[in-house]
């Protein structure tokens, strides 16, 4: 990378040019994988998410004389809003993977030969990784309620409760989390490439 | 011919559009184009820094305080996500607010700093992902106090708290704009870079 800086910078010359030739199959290669990462994190993280469904018996004290009543009672991804918002967000991404991947690979070429097709990835790039991080943000605010209640609102805690689907989701959010910081890492290569082609002139 | 002496006399009072031709060498910084890439980029994160001063400014003075048998207050403090919301946006004011004087700083000195603009996009990706989870945090509490759960045993709160509602919604749809000014501004960044790779 430095001798790239160094070079003159002639853009005629041979070497030169298989080196730049050279560094942009690389950075493709890591953009191909950093895809694929995100790709099955934000699947996992959805399906995780999606498939979180938890059924217990809980004991309710109503008046303090009185024995506590057991209800059975359901939690469910869907009964809450920003859990759906969470895998409706991670599914979209994963999906934007794929079709990013395939429309990458079919353009091809130089970035430098066809970039309006490269500023539409980049800006759908942008997009979802805003989305990503939103989603994450809501549910980690969510489950943070659910853990600890709040009480000037009048919320009380759910986890206590709900062990195994409180766990799920929060397993779920530390592996969308993962996934959105591949997706970070896509942007801040597109940007490394484009600081890179830029220097030689 | 004749009138060349004249000029060189009172030079102040020649008219300006004749002194450019005697001159050797033409001075090209009064006669470039605006460049409109630039002036668009201080404009959008002037707007990102306004945004993100009027989120924390209306989410700090939120505070209200109903008469139920004791005086509650609702507050923004009262809630983690809240506290995080204004924390992030904070940060991001204060560092939209530096790469705000560098961009204006290479508008007015053009061609000076090329690379730490380079740099700023980086900063604005980072900003994004920022504003972006706190948007979400606060919008999601949000939802819940204006819909309530009935699944989980959460009461509105917001039929009792209205001005506290409006004030945090308000903050949280700038906070929106905010995010929405920075993608735009990261896109502008990469579109005006791309125009200088040579073909």
């Amino acid at each position: 990378m430095k001798t790239l800086e160094t070079s003159n910078g002639a853009s005629g010359s041979n070497e030169g040019k298989n080196r730049r030739d050279e560094e942009m199959v690389k950075c493709r290669r890591y953009e191909m994988i950093l895809r694929i990462m995100g790709l099955i994190f934000t699947l996992v993280a959805a399906i995780v998410a999606g498939s979180n469904k938890d059924t217990e018996s809980v004991a309710i004290s109503l008046v303090d004389g009185l024995p506590p009543l057991h209800l059975t009672l359901t939690a469910k991804w869907s009964y809450m809003s920003s859990t759906v918002y969470f895998v409706a967000v991670n599914a979209i991404a994963c999906a934007y993977a794929a079709i990013s991947m395939a429309f990458i690979a079919l353009i091809g070429g130089g970035r430098e030969r066809n970039w309006k097709g490269s500023i539409l990835v980049v800006a759908l790039d942008l997009t979802m990784l805003a989305l990503l991080f939103s989603a994450n943000g809501a549910s980690a605010s969510i489950g943070l309620i659910a853990l600890n209640g709040n009480s000037h609102t009048q919320w009380h805690k759910v986890c206590y409760a709900f062990k195994r689907y409180c766990i799920q989701g929060g397993a779920a959010l530390v592996i969308s989390m993962f996934g959105s910081f591949f997706f970070f890492c896509i942007v801040l290569l597109f940007t490394y490439n484009l600081h890179r082609t830029t220097l030689n002139y | 011919m004749a009138s060349e002496p004249e000029k060189v006399v009172p030079p102040v009072e020649a008219p300006v559009a004749e002194r450019p031709p005697e001159k050797a060498a033409p001075s090209p910084s009064t006669t470039r184009p605006t460049d409109y890439f630039a002036v668009a980029d201080v404009v959008l994160r002037l707007l990102v820094f306004a945004s993100a001063l009027v989120s924390v400014v209306v989410m700090s003075t939120s505070k209200e305080t109903e008469m139920l048998p004791n005086p509650r207050p609702a507050k923004f403090t009262q809630s983690p996500a809240l506290i995080y919301f204004v924390a992030a946006l904070s940060v991001a004011g204060f560092f939209s607010l530096i790469t705000t004087l560098g961009s204006l700083y290479s508008l007015i000195k053009p061609g000076c700093c090329a690379k730490i603009i380079c740099h700023f996009i980086v900063i604005d990706v980072l900003l994004l992902g920022i504003v972006a989870s706190a948007t979400g945090a606060a919008g999601s509490v949000t939802y819940v106090g204006l819909k309530g759960n009935t699944y989980v045993g959460w009461g509105k709160v917001c039929t009792l708290y209205g001005k506290f509602c409006r004030y945090v919604g308000a903050s949280t749809v700038v906070s929106l704009f905010a995010s929405v000014m920075l993608v735009l501004l990261v896109l502008l960044s990469v579109y005006s870079l791309s125009k200088k790779i040579p073909k």
